[in-house]
């Protein structure tokens, strides 16, 4: 009881005086100016390669999430020069791969290609030697996983939301479908 | 040029500075609280606290434009992220100059770095006020740790501090609220170190987070999102618990906005007669006058006040007779971090996010634990908690609809220790004023000379090899050793620049925080501290400002000063 007082309380006075639902709902319709940016080919490839890491399954997967458009938005506003142009160019890079070993961009691959292809790059990366920077398939991975499990779909299916626990229990017993606690930050 | 009256001053109003401003306006003086940057209200001025993750535009990580122009140092703190990034001090408004890398990470609205502070709160021990006498680095303490007990009482039932009553002599109990729990493998590990090194313990972390109501304020919902400030008012800082105390009798007039460029003095009283301000918006100079003032601007800003305050009685700077005033700067030293992973108790969990998690207090040089490489020793904190698989997936084989499932179990028992260490104050480690390079209002800014020395680069190789032994010893797996090599002022625990001490030939304070030299001038920020210890400090700052105030008070009552 105490707890949902205190949460209508905080809520209140947050939503009443600072961010509305309102003012939420239209930070999260206007697009990003970077977003728009971004060519709907590099899009549409990032989408797909997202969604071939983390599929729907009973979860709604990547593409769903829009993991795409947040690894477009993060690789240019929040990396370094360097980190920007070395993602971007790793992604043609990979794409130029795929269209040399499955004949097609892969966008336009079957499943069992993109799949072969993946597992061929994740060889590749597995054996790269250490100083030569990190591999493209690390950091696509990297970030689709972390866009993902921050995204809304992410963070409230595939994991188990709680942003309120209300209180700390130090041991409980779990089974093999227990799901993680979503990482708040 | 206005003139403006009031019983008290107070500059600053973060963790020292509130404390200051309920003591004053509970005794009834009218307290001027000056604070030089924005205002920001409790519980509405927390604009991220209810923010999901996906809401903000970046996930919660910060754009690298605007940390490069803005933020570059500030940014380098754990706490700073895209939801909390407006609560620091732009880098690009405050310069000062490292002529050695020193970190100075600052929040610069009402309650400072009260709102973004780790909440860590340890006593200070009989044996830390003991320990520059005893080894001869740095000059005695003036007071004892029975001097301070009772006030670390009186503020730790009003701040609301979580801890275990552990019955050790380094970390004294104090008053309170119940400890937060271990997870199991913390217990494991408590009980590893227990059995295999006699003299050194693992105890639970003691917090300023409340686990149960007190004053009108919610307990702790443990969200651990207390750096954007908690709506619950869970936490202590300025904003949700001594501000509103010293607002509720009348008495405080809080100015935000409102730089100190210097302390006026009167030569002929021997007295300070107020404060000259710059209004941070209009530039704009105004007087005023108080018969008491309390400096608690922070260690460095209040050194810089000091310093800017020169007269012909102090050339030198405000009190400085003893040439003490800027030097002697210390930090905690954090460099040292282990970690590793645990592989049982696969089938415990726990629920909820801990604002808080264990600790290791000082066992090096103390009892029969004594050391040749280095004097004094080293607290460890840390904690073991389980994430989600997803953190360490990306160096994990696979990809697909298997490894998706994968992806969203609880992660792997992970954690670890990291060593804090005491830095012993050296007359080198020093601030001075850079009268050629000025900021925006046209002030003096700093020059901040300051390193690591031989003492503490080898306690930390110590902190490395004590740190993974324990871990070792617990049986966990992927150890990882790691010296972050960074400089001093990232542990964010400047003190010592003004310090006290029992001597006027050698510090600047008295026993009772007052400037040897000028009776009506209290310091009750880090700037005072005489030695480091390993405990986080703030505690020890709200409890010498709640008897700093008392005493003011009484001297005041007996016209004094």
């Amino acid at each position: 009881m105490q707890r949902r007082e205190a949460l209508k309380k905080a809520t209140l006075f947050i939503a009443g005086i600072a961010i509305s639902p309102e003012l939420i709902a239209k930070a999260l319709a206007d697009p990003s100016p970077t977003l728009a940016r971004q060519p709907a080919d590099r899009l549409a490839l990032l989408a797909e390669m997202a969604d071939t890491i983390l599929p729907d399954t009973d979860t709604p997967g990547a593409k769903a999430a829009k993991v795409h458009e947040f690894i477009a938005v993060v690789v240019e506003d929040c990396l370094s020069p360097e980190r920007r142009d070395a993602f971007w160019n790793g992604l043609q890079f990979t794409e130029q791969q795929c269209i040399a070993t499955q004949g097609k961009s892969f966008v336009d691959c079957s499943r069992e290609q993109r799949n072969a292809f993946f597992r061929q790059l994740q060889a590749e990366a597995k054996s790269a030697p250490n100083d030569a920077g990190e591999p493209f398939w690390y950091q696509l991975k990297g970030i689709t996983l972390h866009g993902y499990f921050t995204s809304e779909i992410g963070a409230t299916q595939a994991l188990n939301y709680d942003p309120i626990p209300g209180g700390w229990i130090p041991d409980m017993i779990i089974d093999d479908n227990t799901k993680a606690w979503t990482p708040v930050f | 040029m206005k003139k403006r009256k009031y019983d008290a001053i107070v500059v600053g109003s973060g963790i020292s500075g509130g404390w200051a401003a309920k003591e004053l306006c509970e005794k009834g003086l009218r307290t001027l609280v000056l604070e030089r940057g924005r205002p920001l209200e409790h519980i509405s001025g927390y604009t991220t606290a209810l923010t999901n993750p996906w809401e903000f535009p970046h996930h919660n990580q910060p754009a690298y434009e605007e940390v490069k122009k803005d933020y570059p140092i500030q940014s380098i703190c754990y706490a700073f992220n895209e939801g909390t990034k407006h609560l620091w001090a732009k880098d690009s408004d405050h310069p000062y100059t490292q002529v050695k890398p020193f970190e100075w990470i600052k929040g610069y609205h009402v309650g400072g770095k009260s709102l973004m502070w780790a909440r860590q709160t340890y006593r200070w021990s009989d044996f830390d006020f003991e320990s520059n006498l005893n080894d001869g680095h740095g000059v005695d303490w003036p007071i004892r740790y029975e001097d301070i007990a009772p006030w670390y009482s009186y503020v730790e039932k009003f701040a609301g501090i979580n801890g275990n009553r552990d019955g050790l002599r380094q970390i004294p109990d104090g008053e309170f609220l119940p400890p937060i729990e271990m997870t199991v493998v913390e217990k494991h590990l408590r009980d590893a170190i227990q059995k295999n090194f006699p003299g050194r313990t693992l105890v639970n972390g003691r917090s300023a987070n409340l686990t149960q109501g007190i004053h009108g304020r919610t307990p702790c919902q443990f969200r651990h999102l207390c750096h954007r400030g908690c709506p619950f008012g869970a936490y202590f800082s300025s904003n949700g618990v001594t501000l509103p105390a010293a607002a509720k009798t009348g008495k405080m007039t809080l100015r935000p906005y409102s730089i100190v460029e210097s302390v006026l003095f009167d030569e002929k009283k021997n007295r300070a007669t107020g404060v000259r301000v710059i209004d941070a918006n209009t530039k704009e100079v105004i007087e005023y006058q108080a018969k008491i003032i309390f400096l608690n601007a922070g260690t460095l800003p209040t050194t810089q006040i000091l310093l800017n305050s020169p007269s012909g009685r102090f050339p030198d700077g405000l009190g400085n007779d003893s040439g003490a005033l800027g030097h002697y700067l210390m930090d905690h030293n954090y460099r040292a971090h282990v970690s590793g992973d645990y592989e049982g108790f696969q089938d415990h969990y726990h629920k909820g996010r801990r604002p808080v998690g264990f600790y290791v207090p000082r066992f090096r040089n103390f009892g029969n634990d004594q050391q040749n490489a280095f004097v004094r020793g080293y607290a460890f904190g840390g904690s073991v908690e389980r994430g989600a698989a997803y953190h360490g997936g990306t160096w994990e084989d696979g990809f697909g609809a298997d490894f998706k499932k994968a992806m969203t179990r609880p992660g792997r028992w992970s954690g670890g220790l990291f060593g804090m260490g005491e830095c012993l104050p050296h007359f080198d480690n020093k601030v001075t004023l850079n009268l050629e390079k000025r900021d925006q209002w046209g002030l003096p800014t700093l020059n901040i000379d300051c390193r690591w020395r031989e003492n503490e680069e080898a306690m930390v190789k110590d902190m490395l090899a004590t740190g993974s032994e324990m871990l070792e010893a617990a049986g966990f797996k992927n150890i990882s050793v790691y010296d972050t090599h960074e400089p001093p002022g990232r542990g964010i625990h400047e003190m010592g620049t003004a310090r006290m001490g029992r001597d006027p030939k050698t510090s600047m304070l008295n026993a009772r925080n007052q400037l040897h030299a000028v009776p009506n001038v209290f310091v009750t920020d880090g700037s005072c501290m005489t030695s480091g210890a390993a405990q986080n400090p703030s505690i020890t700052y709200m409890a010498l400002t709640a008897r700093a105030v008392d005493f003011a008070f009484n001297e005041l009552k007996k016209k004094k000063l």
